[in-house]
């Protein structure tokens, strides 16, 4: 029997080394210490994120099933008393042969390409610029930011003056130019209106891409760019081969928020034409806009909505697909 | 859409002043009555509501009047809202054109037995008091406030400028009247309110046209919106736009502004516009006068604001209590000199005011003898929709180049569809 064994310390002057009983003993806590810090591992997250996710279902999950709820109803109104309604599926028939929803879908489609298109090229392009050392590069920085600082309210109202046919400068300067006779009246024109309303959603949504870009493009490794150099690549050549891939992700995540946000976009068209004239920029929004609190049709307002839900839940998915982003 | 949920629910939710009274409560207890309107907004308007309020507190110490502002433009959305919420405001101040409206949804009380203890009568009001959409099927809804015809309102120096002595009293002249003034950008003839961005307001000045040019959108129960005489007063409006003798693309509020200002030769609009022009330009009010509209029988579109009370509201007889005072005559008369507003009622033209203000003699006339609905009543349950088709169609006309029969023609089916639901 060895000393240890027999609970004699194994150094002079030092403590007894642990007896085979107390070593399993002392085994077994530990083996109960992490497994109940395993499980403690397992269930933290969820108790960490329950106060954001009763929030969410407070304020978006409940409201969403509640709206889902009266669009199968006749409600006028949306009152709580809309949830007692009898079912029908009659708001989604009419959707059908409704030319007015038809052309809001179309609308949609349209404003929606656009914004995402001049927010992603002049997005990409300002992060270029960027991206570059140069002399007053902080000022110009701000500059190209400020439009995302500027209240939409604002910008709104100040886009429509410079959008008047007879005494905005945008119509000035245009008149200004050699070939060019008259000047649309942008806001009352159903083919210019729609390009009116998306360049003031570009203008205020093209700094997120920027910002978006130029974290992107800082990511990249230079020595890329000066391998590609060394070996005779201009740059259009760097920029199509090295810059793009590389900005591919962020590209597809800027694509994803900003098509999310100009389908619920509503400030600006309500301001500026409220869906008018004759329905040209007439947005699935305002289209639910108009039937839930002007013409009092409620549950066909939801009805609407859904479809817009469905659409913009399509589009997210068909981006992640062709992007291959891993949620 | 959540949004727009959680928005009610939330409102719902939330603490209100008003209909905070107690039936059961302590007999010293005050009732509070909400009362939002956009008249606490508009100059001269606010003044005399905030002077009746005070003398009617001062009249009924157990009443709190708690009103509040409300834009025009945002007034259904946000009082739908609330009356969704089930905590409406205890009075509401509506329109001709939202009361069909909000009567469809069961959001109004009937006021017929508060009426019947009041000087509210057929002896001191107008008729249209008891005529839809007010009153239907015997019950009345809403109490005419104010009532708004729409004249013309012009500059006589401009006028003078270009050799017209007199106001034109036929519509060819007047369309080369607006014409000769125009001097784009610096001035123009007429004003309306064409710019897409406001139905409502597009609406009213395309029904003073359509009325002024003997057509109506619907008669004896049948919607007549693509009526030849609809097709030609809609027309002449679009000749006029194109023609160069108007502003292009200005809001209401814009298109004011210049003609206070002394840019604009004639507006079609309320008699609350010369309190607007002494309040921002008094130098040119001696410039201005009214005239009969330049069309055969000078038919006026004509709309109501009213008070009505919320189906809801636990205070009713607090909230007519208010509206009965506000509507007496004392402060009708203190109405029309404060605001320049018409008045409903039959006995309320101070003493010599119109001796004063000579030019309101029009609106007083023609609210008594030209004034026409700028709704027809057939259409009025379903007001806002109908607003948004017509004047779609006419800008479909104005903006897409369509044809004005076609556009109406259009606008007739759209109609005839959501009435007959």
């Amino acid at each position: 029997m060895g000393a240890v064994a027999a609970g004699i310390p194994a150094t002079p002057g030092g403590p007894a080394p642990p007896s085979p009983a107390a070593r399993r003993a002392r085994s077994r806590s530990a083996s109960t210490r992490h497994r109940a810090a395993g499980r403690e591992e397992k269930w933290l997250p969820y108790v960490l994120t329950l106060p954001i996710l009763a929030t969410a279902a407070v304020l978006i999950f409940v409201p969403l099933g509640l709206g889902i709820w009266v669009s199968f109803t006749d409600a006028d109104t949306l009152s709580p008393d809309a949830l007692t309604g009898e079912f029908t599926v009659e708001n989604y028939t009419k959707l059908v042969s409704d030319g007015a929803f038809w052309n809001s879908v179309r609308v949609t489609v349209v404003y929606s390409v656009g914004s995402v298109l001049g927010s992603l090229v002049l997005g990409l392009l300002t992060a270029v610029v960027l991206n570059r050392a140069f002399r007053y590069r902080g000022l110009v920085r701000t500059l190209i930011l400020l439009p995302w600082a500027v209240p939409n309210v604002v910008a709104v109202l100040v886009w429509v003056w410079m959008y008047n046919p007879q005494h905005g400068v945008l119509n000035y300067l245009l008149t200004r130019l050699p070939l060019v006779d008259t000047a649309p009246s942008w806001l009352s024109s159903p083919s210019y209106s729609m390009l009116a309303v998306i360049i003031v959603t570009v203008w205020k949504s093209y700094p997120f891409s920027t910002l978006m870009f130029l974290a992107g493009l800082q990511g990249i490794r230079h020595d890329l760019y000066e391998a590609a150099a060394i070996d005779g690549a201009n740059g259009w050549r760097q920029f199509r081969d090295i810059t793009l891939p590389g900005l591919r992700s962020v590209a597809s995540v800027v694509v994803v928020l900003v098509t999310i946000w100009s389908f619920g976009e509503f400030t600006f068209i309500f301001l500026m034409t409220e869906g008018g004239p004759a329905g040209a920029t007439e947005t699935l929004v305002l289209n639910m806009y108009q039937r839930a609190f002007r013409f009092f049709d409620a549950s066909y307002a939801f009805a609407v909505g859904m479809v817009l839900l469905l659409l913009a839940v399509a589009i997210t998915a068909v981006y992640a697909r062709i992007t291959r982003v891993r949620w | 859409m959540v949004a727009a949920l959680a928005a009610v629910l939330a409102a719902g939710c939330g603490g209100s002043g008003g209909g905070s009274g107690d039936a059961d409560a302590d007999a010293d207890a005050v009732t509070t009555i909400r009362v939002p309107s956009w008249w606490f907004g508009e100059p001269g308007n606010r003044d005399w509501l905030n002077a009746a309020i005070e003398a009617f507190e001062a009249e009924n110490s157990d009443v709190k009047v708690e009103g509040y502002e409300l834009a025009f433009g945002d007034y259904t959305d946000q009082v739908l809202t609330e009356v969704s919420a089930g905590d409406p405001p205890d009075v509401l101040h509506l329109t001709l054109t939202n009361i069909g409206d909000f009567r469809r949804i069961g959001a109004l009380a009937p006021l017929d037995e508060y009426l019947a203890e009041s000087d509210i009568d057929e002896q001191t009001y107008v008729p249209a008091q008891w005529e839809e959409p007010l009153t239907v099927d015997g019950t009345t809804y809403g109490v005419i406030q104010m009532i708004a015809n729409y004249t013309p309102f012009y500059n006589v120096d401009m006028l003078a400028e270009k050799g017209y002595d007199e106001f034109p009293a036929d519509p060819e002249s007047f369309y080369a009247m607006v014409e000769d003034i125009a001097d784009p950008p610096e001035q123009y003839g007429y004003a309306a309110m064409l710019r897409p961005g406001s139905a409502q307001q597009t609406y009213l000045d395309i029904a003073q046209w359509v009325i002024a040019n003997g057509g109506r959108l619907a008669r004896d129960g049948e919607v007549t919106i693509d009526a030849p005489e609809n097709v030609e007063a809609l027309e002449d409006l679009r000749a006029l736009y194109e023609g160069g003798g108007m502003p292009l693309d200005v809001d209401k509020s814009t298109y004011r502004q210049m003609w206070w200002e002394g840019k604009i030769g004639v507006i079609f609009d309320g008699s609350w516009m010369m309190g607007f022009a002494e309040d921002n330009n008094p130098d040119i009010v001696d410039r201005l006068d009214t005239a009969y509209l330049p069309w055969p029988g000078q038919a006026t579109a004509s709309t109501y604001q009213l008070w009505a009370v919320s189906e809801a509201s636990p205070n009713k007889e607090e909230a007519f209590r208010f509206i009965a005072f506000l509507q007496s005559q004392e402060w009708q008369k203190e109405m029309i000199e404060t605001t320049r507003a018409v008045s409903p009622r039959t006995d309320a033209m101070p003493e010599g005011f119109l001796d004063e203000n000579p030019w309101f003699e029009i609106f007083d006339e023609a609210a008594r003898e030209f004034s026409v609905p700028i709704m027809p009543p057939e259409l009025l349950d379903h007001g806002n929709e109908v607003i948004r088709i017509v004047t779609g169609a006419f800008e479909a006309a104005l903006y897409r180049g369509t044809p004005v029969a076609d556009a109406l023609a259009t606008a007739q089916a759209e109609v005839e569809a959501v009435v007959g639901d």
